[in-house]
This record gives structure tokens, C-alpha cells and sequence, in this order.
């Protein structure tokens, strides 16, 4: 097998790329004749276009309109390629693309909160407003990262934090403000409805001094396919040229973000398959990515607009942006098993904490998880202030608390766990379990029972949710099988499921369906809705996954030399990484079913833990657990308390509280290795 | 923060529940269901019984949604407490809400804490509650209305939920007199239009202004669709108005400005209040500007008005058509 694939590397490197751009191309070129055709009714098209009749509304649309919309799908698409090139190029990871380093999240933000609480800064337009928030989420990012050199690891670390903690934010304000952002969750959706060329016209001197930027950074960047050590020893400061070029992709993506809004996927797509379409070298790939992004999202706009004119979808919009991910995903799947694995993922930038330290820590943990039940049941807000609850008033609302407190402490051990085998097993720090697409998977299964109009009785969502999961774990597995389980490989099927179940969550909150109003109910994490019986059968999955975890510790340590060490050594590796990867799947799929698909607490517990000196896998688990439930526990209360009656979601709150704890742990340890 | 108004009415309809009945689902796995009897061990009030005829009127109400207390209002009864009481003053803003009426929290996930300090004796819930019905009832009976709201036919759904609501007030002629009166503010309106027929030549169509280039209609299936029949005023974008039907979810129809093209001979009315930045965009959209009833001036903004609001609502949306359909007449229509 091994020879084989060796083999036919020199034998005949394929190359579509000119085919694919043709063919992706040629379809959006008909679609988009076709349309102006019936659109005109009979005129002129160049008339229309240099002497257009004002009061003719056929005219005015084609010119107005449908031309300037096509301008605008060019350009956007190109413009996200490029970013997504450059940023791939210089993190040397495939899952880098401006979207995940924070940007856009930075800009909703900022937007979000011009329009509720400064709404004079976009009467003007949302351009600059959004062009300031990205800005900021990007000097984040930047400043967060620079103290560990810019390293391709804290980049896209740095740029995940910012991204979680800005999309918190947003969800905690959209939960009390939802109805008056529902102009923002088009923009959101990546509407690229036009109105005149005065868009494309700006959007375009932005993109024009970007290539131009790119051209002159070019050179240097091409040997960053070598490695941090190679690229140094060459004598080419790392640092500057990785700012430089990921500041150019950043102003794209900000550009881009501010005048249509979030256009999913292409930034990811585009190079990638450019890559695999034959485009081995940078220099093509910066010619080419660009010219696939264009076309790819052309042809994605032309089919989005005839679809949208059916009867079917004509009560609702349909944002070109989201189906991107639609048409994206598939498609890179199909391509997956030819794109050759990227070094580097396992980087070494991940600070070590001395061991000695944990010993001492652990009465604390149990100190906190005493004072985390007596807040719980014991203070509490009410009409008249801050209290201490009498055992009457504990009594009448145990009913309530109870399961509320068990629910949301056992989601944080099974993210925990979760979390850690996940890090774990694919040697990646910023791998979450969401980041394997399982919750996004098993939260798509409940949309599709959903949408598809079935009763949704609880007994077909558990079967929705379920089948979801196992079908993303199957997927996984086929197509992770191949290279027996690569962890890079598992972590692009999972974004892009991700990517797929976010995309229609923006779809249907975009669009205006009643049903928006459920998804982010499912989407925020509230454990408001929690049965008693669900949260006992939660703590008793919880406890299954810290008996089942720690006996799979040996493999991980194993698994974490490398995969042909492990096999000298007698570890199965691909029915190793298998069992581990479906304790981690099942974990997840619970715990999602509990606080919903937000699981930054699987991304922060295994990194408190491993910073509090636990670095054995079974030790990092059973600690990385209790920084979970404690964080969860303390995030529950907490949610019900900081705006009250408003109650606030447990997953978004411990998501606040934790992300600074996971900055400042970050900024700490760099200091201290320095 | 600033004076700003919304319309909650996307959420009202069916929002429910999905994760509670998951976790249903899940708890029917049955690992431990027997420890549900732990939880309902420490029942508090679970022993209320609905309340018959006989027993007093309920007087400690709390609304667990604003058009529900709009119609409670409007039956002459204040509630205890309602969900973020500043939202329905910007959103339903009559009858006005009395300054005492206490915050219980987010609209679907009510705190348990407040609900139980204000100890009310009847709250009267929506069918997205029903997941937490069963908890709610520890509390205080419940009472479910605002079906009407998803409703294919609201309005005669809402007259029945106002005469039911005034029953369990032990108030029904409250309800009679509230309906008498629409009915005759409708009649009153029907005949001042039909008096001026240049005011109804053309049909009208009723939307949002979502941003500057998206608008939500209000078509079939929305209770302002029905009262516009009910005014004798074509709504454009209904079927038999000389176009083709829109299709519609729950009465709204999500477009982009260029589907007006299809209704260019209708006026459009939009219903307040008009974002600054919907104002200022749709002056710089040269689609906009190109449509003929942009050009002509057949444009009105309504006041706020609750889209799923009760009859009060209802009978300021009558009063605002007349108003709107004058303007336009008399010339004087226009955005800015």
C-alpha cells in the first residue's frame, strides 16, 4: 500500500485546475445569462449597462443589481482565497483561514453593539464600524500571540480564543436583544444582495492593494514550507514576514466581512483545493486559489439566486454565505483522501509546567467544589437584593437546582474527558470536541427531524441526535480509516461539519423561519429545560467516561511518540486511536444533548489541568474533570445571578469566566520560558 | 441605551423546546429515572387543582408573554409581573403597562426565584412554555393561551382567546364590550375609506423594513392580513390582488427590495419604527429609488404595532391604515 502511494506520486501528479475553474466558471456564466435574459424583458444589455432607463425597474435591476452582485461574488471569493492562502501558507495548517483567527466574530461584535447602543455609527453604514471590530480582534490576537514569536500554534490558539470569546459575547447580548438584530443576522448570513456599485467599487481598491502588498511579500514566504527552524537558519526573519503576511490575509477578511458580511468556507476551500487540484507550489497557489475561490462562488451565487426564486423557498432568504459550507463541504470531503498530511500541527510551543505542583492543588479543587454547591443552593438573588436562603426556600426550589446543578457539572466532566483524549490522541492543543464535528453532527441530526416536518416527540430527537453523531463518527471513520486516523485529517472532516451546522444556523436565523428562535435555544447551552432524569443519566455517562478514560491512558501515552514507535511497541494504532476516538464521540454526543453545542469548556479544562502540572494522561483527565464540573457548577450559579431575573446559559457563562484564566495561564507561562 | 422599539413576534410562535424534550428522550433511556422521585420529593404547591367557577377571581396574574398581557390589560386587569416589562412597552406600548409590574426574567426561561417571591395565583403561559409547564404549575395554576398567534386563521382564533381569558377573570362582559368596540372601530374605518374610493384604487402591501435592502411582508396567515380584509383594503400581496400569491411562513414573507418589482402598482406601509440605518440606506439604494412607488410617493410609516397583538393592537392598526392611506393620498408620502 505504502509503495503504491509512493509510487504514483512522480508516475502522474494531476491537474484539473484549468478544468475546474472552467467547469465552475461555465455554470455560473449560463446561470447568470439566463437570469439577465429574463430579467431584461427584451432590452438591451448594453444600453442597460451605459444607458440604463431610470424609470425602466427592469433596467435599473440588471444594472443595479444582478451586475454589481456578480462583481461582488468575484471579488469576494478571490479576496478570501488569497487570505486563506497566505494564512495557510504561514501557519502551515490547513485548518488556518482568516475566519477561524477571529475576525469576523470580532466584527459582529462590534457591529452588534454599535447598533443597540450607538446606532448613529451605522446609520452611516456598516463598513467602518465592522472594519474597527475585526481591527481590534486582530491586534488581539497579534498581541496575544506575539509573545510566543508569532509561532504558527499560538496564532491559531490565540486566534480560536478571541474567536469563542467574541461569539460568546455576541450570543449573550443576541439572547436579550434577539429581535432587534435580525437585520444583522442577514448581514450575518452573507447576503450579497446589491444595490448599486459603489460597494464593488470600494471593495475593489481594498483587494487591488492587497495583491499588490502580496507580490511584494512573496519571496519569503515560499520557504515557510520548510519549517520554523528551516525558514530561521535561512536568515529570514519569521516573525515579521508571518505578521506581515497574515496581516494582508486579515485585511481582506476584514474587508471582505464589512461589506457582505461572513461568505463561509471559500477562505478554507479555495486553497485547499487548489492544492489538491495541482496547484503544488505557492506561486500557483496564489494565482489559483483566488481564481477557484471567485468561481466557486459565483456559480455557489447563480444557483443560490434560482433556487431562491422557486416557489419553495420563496417566504424566506436563502444567504448565499452559508450555502458556500453547503456546496464546500461535500466537495472537500470528496478531495480529502488526496491531500497529503501537513507537518507541524504537533508543535512544541506548548509550555511545560513543572509536576511537583499538583499535590498541593488538590484540597483547593475539593474547597471549591464545596463552595460551588453551598452558592448553589445556599445565596441567591431575589426581589430585595443578595440572600442567604432559609432551608424553606431551599426546600420549595430544590426541585429546580438540583438537576440543574448535576446537569451542568457532569456536562463539564464529560467535556472534560472528552477534551483531554481528544487533545490527546490528535496532538493538538486547540482540538475541542466540537472541533471533531460530533456535537455539530448530532445538533444536525435534531435540525434535520426538525425541518423535515416530523413530530418531534423526544424519543425521534434522542434517535436524530444519535444518528447524527454515529453518522459524523462513521464518516470519520471511512475517511479517517485510510490514513489510520491522522489526527489532521479527522480535524478537517470535523470543521467542516462544524462548518456545515453553522451554516444553517445562520441560514434559518437569517432567513426569518419561526423555528430560528429554537436553534438558539439549542445553540446558547442553557440547562433551563434539563429533566431531572436526564441530568442523573448525564452524572451516570459522566462517571462511565472517568472509569472507561484513564484505562485507555496507556495507549495515549503510547499513541503520543508517534504512530510507528507505538506499533513497534505493540499498540494496535488504528484500533487504539478508534476506541479512543469513540469514548470521546460518545461523551460529547451526551454532553451536547445537556448544555448544547457550545464545549469551550472541552478545550479550557484539559489546558488548566496541563498547566497545573498534571501531564500523565489519566492524572491530566481525572483533574482536568473537576476544573470542568467546577467551572460549569460555578458558571450555572453564576448565570442565574450576574443579570438578574435574566438567566444566562451555563456553557456561555463558563465560557467567559474561563477564556481570561486562559489567556492570562498563556501569557504566564510564556513569560516564564522566556 | 436608547429609545428603540422591536416586535418580538418571530419568537412567540412554536418556540419550544426542543432540548427539553431531547433531554426527555434521553432521560427515557431510563439509567436512573428512578431518582426523578428525588426531585418531586420536595413538592411545595404541587397540589393545585384548576380552579372552578366557584372559587374567587384570580388577581396576582403573571403574563408570561407581552401580547397576552396586552389582552390581559386590555380586560382591565394589571399583572404582578411580566418577562423584561420594557420590552412591552416598546413593542405592544398600549394599553400602557403600570410602573409596579415586576421583571421575572428571560421570556422562556422566567426565573423560578422571582416567580416564587411574587407568589402569584394564576400565570398564564404560551404553548412554548408546555417543557416547563410542569414546573411552572409547583408555582401557580397555569393558564395557556396565545395559540392564535401560529394559528392559519389568528383573528377568530384571538376573539375566542379573549372571551376565554375574560371567562377565567370571571369578567366575559369585558370581552363582549372589547370586541363590540373593534368590531365597530373596523366598521368606522371601513366606511371612511369607502366614502374616499381614490384611497383604495391600488393595493397596498405591509411589511418591515428589516435593513436597508430586505423587508418582512405581512401576508396570508397574519392577522394584519385579516384586517386588512376587514377594512376592504387589498392586500398586494395576497392572491386575487392581480399578482401571484407570496408564499408565506406563519403570515411573513422574508424578501430583498427587488421582489417589489413584482407589486409595483401597490403602496407600500411600514410598520414603525424605521431604523436610522434602514432609513439612511435605503436613500443611498438605487433599486429603491427606481421603484415606482418610491418615485410616486406611495409610502407611509405606521406607528409601532404589535403584529400578533390583541385587539387593542388591532384597532391601532385600523386607525393607522386610514391615517397612512390619507397621506398617501393627499401626496405627502415618503420615508424621510
Amino acid at each position: 500500500m505504502r509503495n503504491l502511494a509512493a509510487a504514483s506520486v512522480p508516475a502522474a501528479p494531476r491537474d484539473f485546475r484549468a478544468a475546474l475553474v472552467g467547469v465552475l466558471g461555465a455554470v455560473a456564466l449560463i446561470l447568470a445569462i439566463v437570469g439577465i435574459h429574463v430579467q431584461l424583458n427584451g432590452a438591451s444589455f448594453w444600453t442597460t449597462l451605459f444607458a440604463p432607463n431610470r424609470t425602466d425597474l427592469h433596467q435599473v435591476l440588471v444594472r443595479d443589481s444582478l451586475l454589481p452582485r456578480i462583481a461582488m461574488t468575484l471579488l469576494c471569493g478571490a479576496a478570501l482565497a488569497l487570505a486563506g492562502t497566505l494564512a495557510q501558507q504561514v501557519l502551515r495548517n490547513p485548518l488556518a483561514e482568516p475566519m477561524t483567527l477571529g475576525i469576523f466574530p470580532g466584527s459582529y461584535l462590534a457591529l452588534m453593539i454599535a447598533e443597540l447602543w450607538a446606532p448613529s455609527w451605522v446609520a452611516g453604514g456598516r463598513t467602518i464600524v465592522a472594519l474597527a471590530g475585526g481591527g481590534i480582534a486582530m491586534l488581539l490576537v497579534f498581541g496575544l500571540a506575539w509573545r510566543q514569536r508569532m509561532s504558527s500554534l499560538s496564532v491559531i490558539l490565540s486566534g480560536m480564543i478571541v474567536n469563542l470569546y467574541c461569539g460568546a459575547i455576541s450570543l449573550a447580548i443576541c439572547m436579550s436583544h434577539f429581535d432587534l438584530l435580525r437585520g444583522l443576522m442577514i448581514w450575518g448570513g452573507g447576503a450579497l444582495d446589491q444595490s448599486g456599485w459603489q460597494e464593488s467599487r470600494q471593495l475593489l481598491w481594498g483587494v487591488l492593494a492587497c495583491v499588490v502588498a502580496t507580490v511584494l511579500v512573496r519571496r519569503p514566504l515560499g520557504v515557510f514550507e520548510a519549517g520554523d527552524s528551516t525558514v530561521q537558519s535561512l536568515g529570514i526573519s519569521l516573525q515579521r514576514t508571518r505578521f506581515a503576511a497574515l496581516l494582508i490575509s486579515v485585511v481582506l477578511t476584514a474587508c471582505v466581512v464589512s461589506t457582505v458580511g461572513v461568505i463561509g468556507f471559500v477562505g478554507l476551500a479555495a486553497p485547499t483545493l487548489a492544492r489538491l487540484a495541482g496547484a503544488r507550489r505557492l506561486r500557483q497557489r496564489l494565482i489559483w486559489a483566488p481564481l477557484l475561490g471567485a468561481a466557486l462562488l459565483w456559480a455557489t451565487d447563480e444557483i443560490v439566486q434560482m433556487v431562491s426564486s422557486t416557489e419553495l423557498f420563496s417566504a424566506h432568504l436563502v444567504p448565499t454565505g452559508t450555502v458556500t459550507s453547503l456546496l464546500g463541504v461535500p466537495l472537500l470531503m470528496l478531495l480529502l483522501p488526496r491531500l497529503r498530511s501537513q507537518p507541524d500541527l504537533h508543535a512544541s510551543a506548548i509550555a511545560h509546567a513543572p509536576e511537583a505542583s499538583l499535590g498541593r492543588r488538590l484540597p483547593w479543587a475539593v474547597v471549591g467544589l464545596v463552595v460551588v454547591l453551598m452558592l448553589t443552593f445556599g445565596i441567591s438573588r431575589g426581589v430585595h437584593g443578595w440572600h442567604v436562603a432559609s432551608p424553606a426556600q431551599i426546600g420549595a426550589l430544590l426541585f429546580w437546582r438540583l438537576p440543574h446543578a448535576i446537569a451542568a457539572m457532569s456536562a463539564g466532566v464529560l467535556l472534560a474527558v472528552a477534551g483531554t483524549l481528544i487533545q490527546r490522541v490528535t496532538a493538538n492543543p486547540m482540538a475541542s470536541p466540537d472541533l471533531l464535528g460530533v456535537s455539530s453532527g448530532g445538533a444536525l441530526g435534531i435540525v434535520i427531524i426538525l425541518f423535515a416536518g416530523l413530530d418531534p416527540t423526544p424519543g425521534i430527537l434522542f434517535a436524530g441526535c444519535l444518528a447524527g453523531a454515529m453518522t459524523t463518527l462513521a464518516l470519520l471513520l471511512w475517511l479517517g480509516g485510510r490514513a489510520s486516523f491522522a489526527p489532521d485529517r479527522l480535524l478537517l472532516i470535523g470543521v467542516g461539519i462544524s462548518a456545515l451546522f453553522e451554516a444553517i444556523v445562520s441560514a434559518t436565523l437569517a432567513s426569518g423561519d419561526p423555528r430560528a428562535g429554537l436553534l438558539m435555544d439549542l445553540v446558547v447551552g442553557s440547562t433551563y429545560y434539563i429533566e431531572p432524569a436526564a441530568s442523573y443519566a448525564a452524572a451516570a455517562v459522566a462517571l462511565a467516561g472517568l472509569v472507561l478514560g484513564p484505562l485507555m491512558a496507556r495507549w495515549i501515552e503510547t499513541l503520543s511518540l508517534g504512530a510507528p514507535m507505538a506499533g513497534s511497541l505493540g499498540v494496535p494504532v488504528a484500533r487504539a486511536r478508534l476506541a479512543i476516538l469513540l469514548l470521546a464521540a460518545l461523551l460529547t454526543a451526551t454532553a451536547t444533548l445537556l448544555v448544547g453545542p457550545l464545549s469551550f469548556v472541552g478545550l479550557i479544562a484539559p489546558h488548566i489541568a496541563r498547566y497545573s502540572g498534571a501531564r500523565r494522561p489519566a492524572v491530566q483527565m481525572f483533574v482536568a474533570s473537576i476544573v470542568g464540573a467546577l467551572l460549569m457548577g460555578f458558571a450555572d450559579w453564576l448565570g442565574r445571578q450576574v443579570m438578574f431575573p435574566q438567566e444566562m446559559p451555563a456553557g456561555l457563562v463558563a465560557t467567559l469566566i474561563g477564556g481570561p484564566y486562559l489567556i492570562a495561564l498563556t501569557l504566564r507561562k510564556t513569560v516564564a520560558s522566556t | 441605551m436608547t429609545k428603540r422599539v422591536i416586535r418580538p413576534a418571530s419568537r412567540i410562535p412554536r418556540t419550544d423546546p426542543l432540548r427539553r424534550r431531547l433531554l426527555a428522550g434521553f432521560g427515557a433511556l431510563g439509567a436512573f429515572s428512578m431518582l426523578d422521585a428525588f426531585g418531586s420529593a420536595s413538592a411545595w404547591a404541587a397540589t393545585q387543582t384548576q380552579s372552578t367557577s366557584s372559587e374567587p377571581a384570580p388577581h396576582r396574574i403573571v403574563t408570561l408573554n407581552w401580547e397576552l398581557t396586552e389582552t390581559l390589560l386590555a380586560l382591565g386587569v394589571a399583572p404582578v409581573g411580566t418577562p423584561l416589562p420594557d420590552w412591552y412597552r416598546n413593542t405592544i406600548v398600549e394599553p400602557p403597562l403600570p410602573a409596579s409590574v415586576a421583571d421575572v426574567g428571560l421570556l422562556y426561561q422566567p426565573s423560578f426565584e422571582m416567580l416564587q417571591a411574587l407568589a402569584p395565583d394564576l400565570m398564564i403561559i404560551t404553548p412554548g412554555h408546555a417543557p416547563a409547564k410542569r414546573w411552572l404549575e409547583r408555582i401557580a395554576p397555569t393558564l395557556t393561551l396565545g395559540a392564535y398567534m401560529s394559528s392559519d386563521t389568528p383573528y377568530p382564533a384571538l376573539l375566542n382567546e379573549t372571551g376565554e381569558l375574560a371567562a377565567k377573570l370571571q369578567r366575559p362582559q369585558r370581552a363582549t364590550d372589547l370586541i363590540a368596540a373593534t368590531d365597530r372601530d373596523t366598521a368606522n374605518v371601513r366606511a371612511q375609506l369607502g366614502a374616499r374610493p381614490a384611497r383604495l384604487r391600488v393595493p397596498v402591501l405591509v411589511a418591515d423594513l428589516v435593513d436597508d435592502r430586505h423587508l418582512r411582508v405581512y401576508a396570508q396567515g397574519s392577522l394584519f392580513d385579516e384586517m386588512l380584509r376587514k377594512l376592504g383594503v387589498q392586500n398586494a400581496a395576497n392572491p386575487g390582488a392581480g399578482s401571484k400569491p407570496w408564499r408565506t411562513e406563519q403570515g411573513f414573507a422574508m424578501v430583498p427590495v427587488q421582489r417589489l418589482a413584482d407589486v409595483q402598482q401597490a403602496s407600500l406601509l411600514l410598520v414603525g419604527p424605521l431604523e436610522a440605518s434602514a432609513r439612511a440606506g435605503v436613500r443611498k439604494n438605487a433599486i429603491w429609488q427606481a421603484l415606482p412607488m418610491v418615485r410616486e410617493r406611495r409610502i407611509a410609516v405606521l406607528p409601532v404595532i404589535a403584529p400578533y397583538g390583541g385587539l387593542v393592537s388591532m384597532q391601532r392598526f385600523a386607525q393607522a391604515v386610514a391615517t397612512a392611506l390619507a397621506t398617501i393620498d393627499n401626496g405627502g408620502g415618503g420615508v424621510a
